[in-house]
């Protein structure tokens, strides 16, 4: 029996770990942009991490179970309710055949994770079930959830196997506060900023634009400039990756960046900081703390 | 003389640079050391992503690149001192059909005031040359081809457009390359191909590779409307 997708919300995607191994055609990884909740989801559902769940932004989701199971919701960006009772992020809940879950609108976060426990049905291509939707892979048909959709879900997993009655939460910022620190090394182009540009990074709060999704935080403030007009020669870039576009503005790269690219790389996000990153939320107000000297 | 330097670009990739600009030799000498890369990495990589002058190897979760920084100058200092392969068997040209009319061609007016040539003149151009697919990469199946006349060189877009049209063919600075999905992008967009550049059915999943040859040839709004 299978989960029932009355309203997929702001965006439901389907994701599993990623798709390893085409980015030398051009295929991004995709998987969770909040790689520490996915775990947590999968850890607390007695799940071996390779399985399939949904990454939902943001609210607005109403998802109706067919089937009595085990879930766990993480990460952030709304509050839950089961039948219209709230339940807790972090924990397993048993639910019934024709339970109601339904995602509305919270203060902090970005990113809900439902598992269940033995994953979805999904047939995985090029080897994962992660939706990337411009290339319309993965998940149901290539692209997000939508009204009606029905998804089946694996059973047969042992239900004792799931970490029941317990609470175990991450330590995220970006749960709790509207002003962030991530922390970033320097990019292969640093040089190609003067001091000054170099600390305005910095030192500047950069407010993440409503433009950002999955391939790429775009950031506000004052524009960053080259010391010399140079353009770059097309080369291999990677999610965290911090570009400087020709107006001055930086984009950090998401789970679904593009795997070559053209624009100056100052800097590059501390990776363990990604899963922050994937919980903020845009109007947010970033600032990088440069770990290397 | 050193040819190569090498950079992390993340925790899980190391990138090797040739200091060379965009050429034909650059084509070899990083086809050389994706040959080398493969015969001495054969287990610790995931992926291998050529590029114009570079090629990153990026490495399995478990494997660090750190671990990996002597066996990556060694292989530098064999790619520096091997002369690059003879190409035995030479590329067949891949003719691929552009419709260059105007409704498909979005950027091709103002680039024609921007560059001073009249469209028909940037359309010859763009047919002159035979172009080498130096990298696959961007989004699935974009081939990053070069080079383009130094009359048709024009940098990136300052803003790029929010959504080009499938199918659209482009020019940026020396490289065309030809958008498989809808997307933003910030190359000028002069033509429409009907074919399909990537499609996850199909075996190779790319309509193009690296070392390919590419030749364009004009096609009208009719012949692209009933392309097979």
């Amino acid at each position: 029996m299978s989960l029932f997708i009355h309203k997929p919300g702001i965006q439901a995607l389907i994701q599993d770990r990623g798709r390893v191994g085409y980015r030398h055609l051009g295929i991004p990884e995709s998987g969770p942009m909040d790689i520490h909740s996915f775990e947590l989801a999968q850890l607390l559902c007695g799940n071996t991490g390779q399985e399939a769940l949904v990454e939902f932004t943001l609210h607005g989701a109403h998802i109706e179970l067919e089937k009595a199971s085990v879930i766990a919701l993480t990460g952030g960006g709304a509050t839950a309710t089961i039948n219209n009772k709230k339940i807790d992020f972090n924990t397993t809940h048993s639910v019934e055949k024709g339970d109601h879950l339904k995602l509305l609108a919270s203060e902090f976060g970005c990113r809900t994770y439902l598992a269940i426990q033995g994953g979805l049905k999904i047939n995985a291509e090029l080897g994962s079930c992660s939706t990337y939707t411009p290339a319309q892979l993965g998940g149901i048909e290539g692209r997000a959830l939508k009204k009606g959709d029905r998804i089946e879900f694996n059973t047969g997993a042992n239900k004792k196997s799931a970490i029941n009655n317990m609470q175990i939460n991450i330590d995220n910022p970006a749960l709790e506060k509207n002003e962030i620190a991530i922390r970033c090394h320097k990019g292969p182009e640093w040089e190609w900023f003067d001091n000054a540009t170099q600390s305005q990074l910095v030192k500047e709060n950069w407010r993440i634009s409503p433009q950002s999704n999955r391939m790429g935080y775009q950031l506000q403030g004052s524009p960053l400039l080259l010391k010399e007009k140079t353009e770059l020669i097309s080369t291999a870039v990677m999610p965290g990756i911090i570009q400087v576009t020709p107006s001055g503005m930086p984009i950090i790269l998401g789970a679904d960046a593009q795997t070559i690219g053209g624009y100056p790389r100052i800097a590059r996000v501390h990776t363990p900081d990604m899963s922050i990153l994937g919980q903020c939320r845009p109007g947010i107000l970033l600032r990088f703390q440069l770990l290397d000297k | 003389m050193a040819l190569f330097r090498w950079y992390p670009i993340h925790e899980l990739a190391v990138t090797i640079e040739l200091d060379m600009q965009i050429s034909p030799l650059a084509l070899e000498k990083i086809s050389l050391l994706k040959q080398l890369v493969k015969e001495e990495f054969s287990n610790s990589l995931c992926d291998l992503v050529p590029a114009y002058t570079s090629l990153t190897l990026c490495f399995k979760k478990e494997h660090s690149w750190k671990s990996y920084v002597h066996k990556i100058e060694m292989l530098i200092s064999k790619a520096e001192t091997t002369p690059p392969l003879i190409q035995k068997n030479k590329k067949i040209i891949s003719k691929i059909p552009v419709c260059y009319e105007l409704n498909f061609a979005i950027d091709l007016l103002n680039l024609s005031a921007q560059l001073k040539l009249s469209t028909e003149k940037i359309i010859n151009l763009h047919l002159q040359q035979i172009y080498i697919v130096y990298a696959v990469g961007f989004i699935p199946g974009f081939p990053y081809m070069g080079e383009v006349l130094n009359e048709l060189n024009v940098p990136r877009k300052v803003i790029p457009t929010p959504r080009i049209p499938a199918g659209s063919v482009a020019i940026a600075n020396n490289q065309t390359g030809i958008y498989p999905f809808e997307v933003p992008g910030g190359w000028h967009v002069i033509g429409r191909t009907p074919l399909s550049l990537f499609d996850k059915t199909r075996d190779p999943l790319c309509l193009l590779e690296p070392g390919d040859q590419v030749q364009f040839f004009p096609i009208s709004k009719s012949e692209f409307e009933n392309w097979a």
